[in-house]
């Protein structure tokens, strides 16, 4: 074996059969991960973090989209559903996961979501005293807090002013961020360090124990469960991602935290686990929508996503969010010139997402392949949200609208939004992209109808365990990354109890 | 009438393509390239021309722009290895294709004439054809986006990153 080396390690630092003994070794250092570290390690137990991305600082993010794809995002970027449409479904690769990339909104999970986990699917240990106890301490840890108006900036101002005017009930994000100067470049790293990402806090505070290695550049392809587990794989030259050697991490206990896509992916790849692995994909799927004002609102500036209009009621939120212009241009499902002359004022634009609480879209994930088929439903809960935010920007004093649907083109003003956007538009027509997979390894009491019991252990199994968005029973409504770190901090303990 | 087989053919073709399984011969780079032959560079030019002409609002040419220099860079050392695959063989229906619906091909074609190529293809009723207008509108604009005088056109900036690029 090789000798334990506490503390970050990479590509570098790593022998060509590199071995490590530890008491639990933890796939993924996103939230989920990182989260579950801290709860192992602060309670006595050694733990190694295996990810098979790099780990980094803030100062070598760089502002390109596509910078960021190569080095932060699970396949370069391109992590894509196919169904009754494409639909582009990123995720983070990094020490600190889809943290590094994500734009730091923090919600805890609604009661009702809670209670449904609870009595509906038995999940008993999401108790409401000790997931309010991890919401607490997840608040605290990451500095959540609502960035001030003078970092909000005109892009976030003018959807407030419009949901006002219309008296929709809205409130500005509580983030992960307590920092932020208002960059907007939230999805390619936080040049700066204000974002308050899973490796900058509690894989930070598991690192602090000196009882944590956090072994980056690292991808895990091989999982055996016998008298202990082994965690076998490559190790990866980050330059090329290309294999440089290999490793094996002997641990009492496994937590699987490589998100709703990686996790399913590795018991399939290895025959662990039973019952709908992979099945049960939600992602919140959601479109864009661009409005153009007579005065600057330069998009690019400002909090990523700091307001949000509540229909939770509809089964959505509304969420400003901003992009680079070569994203902006991929959502503009525009003819040419039209999306040229949209790109010439895009300093005039505001942009705006959504995120539908889908429910009878249906997803899965394979070894190989992402599926996910928009239902019917939840189509129409999309379309009235579109319709929602482009009442809004009228409302705000828009001169027009695009909605990121193919064939409705530029809506010029607010009488022609239910003549434009028809609840017949079939999914293919509607350029939708999403963010939070989840529920692949869905939590349940009953091994016929779920993978990972209450516990997050797997079931039919001792030693593997789940800690990610994976276990999600059903689709959460809110961003999930607050949820993802409590159930880390549930699984953790448990694992340390076990 | 867009048929739920023409949206799973479509996203087929493309994996298929992406995934190696079309067995069509790619071209070796030109001297200087790592992707691109020297016929595809035209093409390349020919799309960033037709997607921003000289004179656009945005005020700066397609053509005053190195998007073939760029995107050749962009599909090796950034995007996804699936990416390089689709797009090239894209720039074949596209150059070839409008052979059949405008007598020349692409590359060829008067810039008016280019338009109208384009504008074909972003209709929506041809779902397939749809599809991959917007893998050529994506790769493109990635590397149109990503050069400076553009970017300073938009006034775009990334203020944390001041200095950091």
């Amino acid at each position: 074996m090789t000798p334990f080396v506490p503390g970050k390690r990479g590509a570098a630092d790593y022998a060509l059969d590199e071995r490590v003994e530890v008491d639990a070794v933890i796939i993924g250092s996103g939230a989920g991960g990182s989260a579950a570290a801290a709860a192992v390690a602060e309670r006595g137990l050694s733990v190694a973090v295996v990810e098979a991305g790099s780990h980094w600082q803030p100062a070598a993010f760089k502002p390109s989209a596509t910078w960021a794809w190569r080095h932060l995002y699970d396949g370069r970027g391109t992590r894509a559903t196919k169904g009754n449409m494409v639909m582009v479904l990123p995720g983070g690769r990094g020490v600190g996961g889809s943290t590094l990339i994500n734009s730091a909104i923090c919600f805890r999970t609604p009661d009702a979501v809670l209670a449904s986990w609870r009595d509906d699917h038995g999940c008993s240990d999401f108790e409401a005293t000790w997931m309010n106890q991890c919401f607490d301490r997840i608040w605290q840890r990451l500095g959540v807090t609502v960035n001030p108006v003078e970092v909000q900036r005109d892009n976030n101002l003018v959807f407030k002013r419009g949901a006002d005017a219309l008296g929709l009930r809205g409130e500005w994000l509580a983030r992960a961020a307590p920092a932020c100067v208002g960059c907007g470049s939230c999805q390619q790293g936080c040049n700066i360090g204000a974002k308050q990402s899973s490796d900058r806090t509690f894989l930070a505070d598991a690192l602090a124990t000196g009882l944590v290695t956090a072994m980056g550049d690292c991808r895990v392809e091989r999982i055996e469960e016998g008298k202990s587990v082994i965690a076998s794989g490559v190790t990866l030259d980050p330059g090329t991602d290309t294999p440089r050697g290999r490793f094996e991490v002997h641990a009492r206990h496994a937590v699987l935290a490589a998100g709703a896509v990686g996790t399913p992916r590795l018991l399939l790849a290895n025959g662990l686990g039973k019952g709908p692995i992979g099945e049960h994909l939600h992602v919140h799927p959601t479109a864009a929508t661009l409005a153009r004002f007579p005065h600057e609102i330069k998009p690019w500036t400002g909090v990523t996503q700091g307001y949000y209009v509540d229909q939770w009621e509809k089964g959505f939120l509304l969420q400003v969010f901003t992009a680079p212009p070569d994203q902006a241009w991929v959502s503009m499902p525009l003819p040419p010139s039209q999306a040229v002359q949209w790109m010439a004022d895009l300093r005039r634009c505001a942009m705006a997402g959504a995120v539908v609480h889908d429910e009878d879209s249906v997803g899965q994930v394979t070894e190989a392949g992402l599926w996910y088929w928009l239902g019917d439903r939840d189509r129409r809960v999309l379309l009235e949200a579109m319709r929602t935010k482009a009442r809004i920007y009228f409302a705000a004093g828009a001169e027009a609208v695009v909605s990121g649907i193919h064939g409705v083109g530029v809506i010029e003003r607010p009488g022609d939004i239910d003549a434009a956007i028809t609840d017949d538009i079939p999914a293919h027509e509607i350029g939708l992209y999403a963010s939070h997979p989840m529920g692949t390894c869905r939590m349940g009491a009953d091994p016929s109808l779920a993978v990972v019991a209450p516990s997050g252990r797997l079931h039919g199994h001792e030693r593997l365990w789940v800690a990610d968005a994976s276990v999600f029973p059903t689709s959460l409504g809110v961003n999930p990354q607050v949820t993802v770190y409590a159930i880390g901090l549930t699984v953790g303990r448990n694992v340390a109890a076990a | 009438m867009i048929t739920r087989r023409q949206v799973l053919a479509a996203t087929a073709a493309v994996t298929a393509i992406g995934s190696g399984g079309v067995l069509a011969h790619l071209p070796s780079p030109a001297p200087g390239r790592n992707l691109f032959s020297a016929a595809e560079v035209e093409v390349v030019s020919a799309l960033a021309e037709a997607f921003f002409p000289a004179g656009n609002p945005i005020g700066v040419a397609g053509g005053a722009v190195d998007v073939a220099g760029e995107l050749d860079r962009l599909l090796v050392d950034e995007l996804d290895h699936v990416v390089a695959p689709v797009f090239r063989h894209l720039l074949r229906g596209i150059e070839y294709g409008s052979v059949a619906t405008h007598g020349a091909r692409f590359s060829a074609l008067e810039p008016l004439a280019r338009e109208e190529v384009l504008a074909e293809w972003a209709a929506p009723a041809n779902v397939p054809r749809r599809m991959a207008y917007e893998v050529l509108k994506t790769c493109v604009g990635w590397a149109y986006f990503n050069a400076p005088q553009v970017r300073a056109a938009l006034g775009w900036e990334a203020a944390c990153h001041a200095g950091a690029a």
